[in-house]
């Protein structure tokens, strides 16, 4: 869909197909680990692109991502694997599987790992998963992920001070619900004397009343 | 004094231990993976353990200022268990490649039956094919014996021997060792196996090149101090700083750097530690004040 292709060495993602025709995903189970060992965490060259109603901001993308969303798409992975890969992958692992669902459709794996995304509190993998892209977004109303679940999200985004630019379309679902919870976690702050969320006020304000 | 701790096993340590470690001059910590006290039952236990000491206990490790590495593998004991030996060889390969591993181990002979030979030398081509040095537990019971096995099977194999470290050794096994070009390991325990005292004794006799020292300390009696108590002892016994660090810490950081995944410079500086940080919701801080350690 998008072409990363370009920015990763030829000769590595040659051998990493070859060893995924031979070896399916248990190969890929194993080339996952050592993608930053591989390719690298140079950030990638693109910022924001879209394409068939996704958008991407590949400015926050490193070369091993690339090379992980390259890897899963090659070896047509099943969803249990993709939620495999980030259950007993390590760090970066996590990282990589997280931010590759930006630039795929929104299948069950997808929504899965918002949930994990909900869970976790390694900020790293959080941010992976829902920023940068207008992948919260565009997964409201598919399979069991509802306009809720996107504002919990949000939520969560603003509780850990995230900026709200980086949800891509995500006003588009803006209600007065989304309104009420994001007034909700200002007046608590400013009921303990702290820091309230600089967007507050742009997302009560496209929430209409 | 700085000090690469190369074997103990942090997984059935607590916190204070890690924090004790830093201040003693630990700066690097590796756990390998070993059996836990009793047999586990089933595969999921063992991944439960692996995904534990690349994720949880590195994070741990690192609040306290130590950097966490591992070795991954079935250890001999638990090669004797047909209810888990051959998932967890099939589990293995994707952790031998994870990041934080430097090294394949526990591997090898415990209760030296049949079984763990087999799974020794199945794991000893895993080493091969994920390029990676080898630490190999040794018997405690008829420990010469054990030694000999070990080594002959490693010639059988044709084994480079400058990428494995033969552990647990003490007086009887140390000549058997010193022409072979492996690294000795000798962990000191607070009463039996080996102690400091008798320690440096040994390292008067046979030097400190190709030697390792570590406390094997898990969750029976051991000391995770015992590496800096046996340097007290040496600067004592008048060994020179060069010397001491030379064993604790250029040895084992030569040993491992072979993995080729980590940069021994980063290892110098001290991880930054952010106690408000939390991996998976769970923060070491149990409501405490990041500033209160
Ligand atoms: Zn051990």
């Amino acid at each position: 869909m998008f072409d990363l292709e370009g920015q990763l060495p030829a000769d590595w993602l040659d051998e990493a197909r070859q060893r995924l025709r031979d070896g399916g995903e248990n190969a890929l189970r194993v080339l996952f680990p050592g993608l930053a060992r591989s390719v690298g965490r140079d950030a990638l060259d693109g910022g924001i692109q879209e394409r068939e109603g996704l958008k991407v901001n590949f400015a926050a993308w490193r070369v091993c991502d690339a090379a992980g969303s390259a890897l899963i798409e090659a070896a047509e992975t099943s969803d249990e694997t993709i939620v495999d890969l980030f259950l007993h992958g390590d760090f970066e692992e996590r990282t990589i599987v997280m931010r590759s669902l930006a630039v795929a459709d929104v299948g069950p794996a997808t929504v899965e790992l918002l949930g994990e995304a909900q869970r976790t509190n390694t900020q790293t993998h959080f941010e992976a998963c829902v920023c940068d892209s207008n992948l919260v977004a565009r997964a409201v109303g598919q399979r069991d992920f509802k306009t809720n679940d996107a504002y919990k999200t949000l939520l969560k985004g603003a509780f850990v001070g995230l900026p709200l630019d980086r949800f891509f379309g995500i006003l588009d679902h803006a209600s007065p619900e989304l309104a009420r919870m994001v007034e909700g976690l200002a007046s608590e702050r400013r009921a303990a004397g702290r820091a309230v969320w600089p967007d507050t006020d742009r997302v009560v304000a496209a929430c209409g009343s | 004094m700085r000090i690469f701790e190369p074997h103990c096993h942090m997984f059935s340590r607590v916190t204070d231990d890690y924090e004790r470690m830093a201040l003693a001059g630990v700066r690097v910590v590796l756990e390998p993976a070993f059996w836990l006290g009793q047999n586990r039952t089933s595969v999921g236990t063992f991944i439960d353990y692996f995904d534990t000491i690349i994720g949880w206990e590195r994070f741990r490790s690192e609040q306290c200022g130590i950097w966490h590495l591992c070795t991954m593998a079935l250890n001999p004991r638990e090669a004797n268990d047909d209810r888990v030996n051959d998932a967890v060889m099939e589990v293995l390969p994707r952790y031998l490649e994870k990041d934080s591993v430097v090294g394949l181990g526990e591997i090898g002979l415990d209760d030296q039956t049949t079984k763990e030979e087999k799974y020794f030398i199945a794991q000893l081509e895993l080493g091969k094919q994920h390029d990676l040095p080898v630490l190999i537990h040794t018997p405690h019971r008829d420990k010469k014996r054990g030694f000999e096995r070990c080594i002959a099977i490693l010639k059988d194999m044709d084994y480079p021997m400058g990428r494995i470290l033969l552990d647990h050794s003490n007086e009887e096994t140390i000549p058997l060792t010193r022409e072979l070009g492996c690294m000795s390991g000798f962990s000191i325990y607070p009463n039996t196996k080996m102690d400091p005292h008798r320690m440096v004794t040994i390292l008067q006799q046979f030097g400190i090149e190709d030697m390792i020292i570590n406390s094997a300390c898990d969750w029976g009696v051991s000391d995770p101090l015992n590496v800096p108590k046996t340097i007290l002892r040496m600067e004592l016994a008048g060994f020179s700083a060069a010397d001491i660090d030379k064993l604790v810490w250029q040895n084992p950081i030569d040993f491992f750097a072979q993995s080729g995944r980590f940069d021994p410079k980063v290892l110098e500086t001290r991880p930054r530690p952010d106690r408000g940080e939390t991996l998976d919701g769970n923060s070491m801080l149990r409501g405490q004040d990041p500033g209160s350690f």
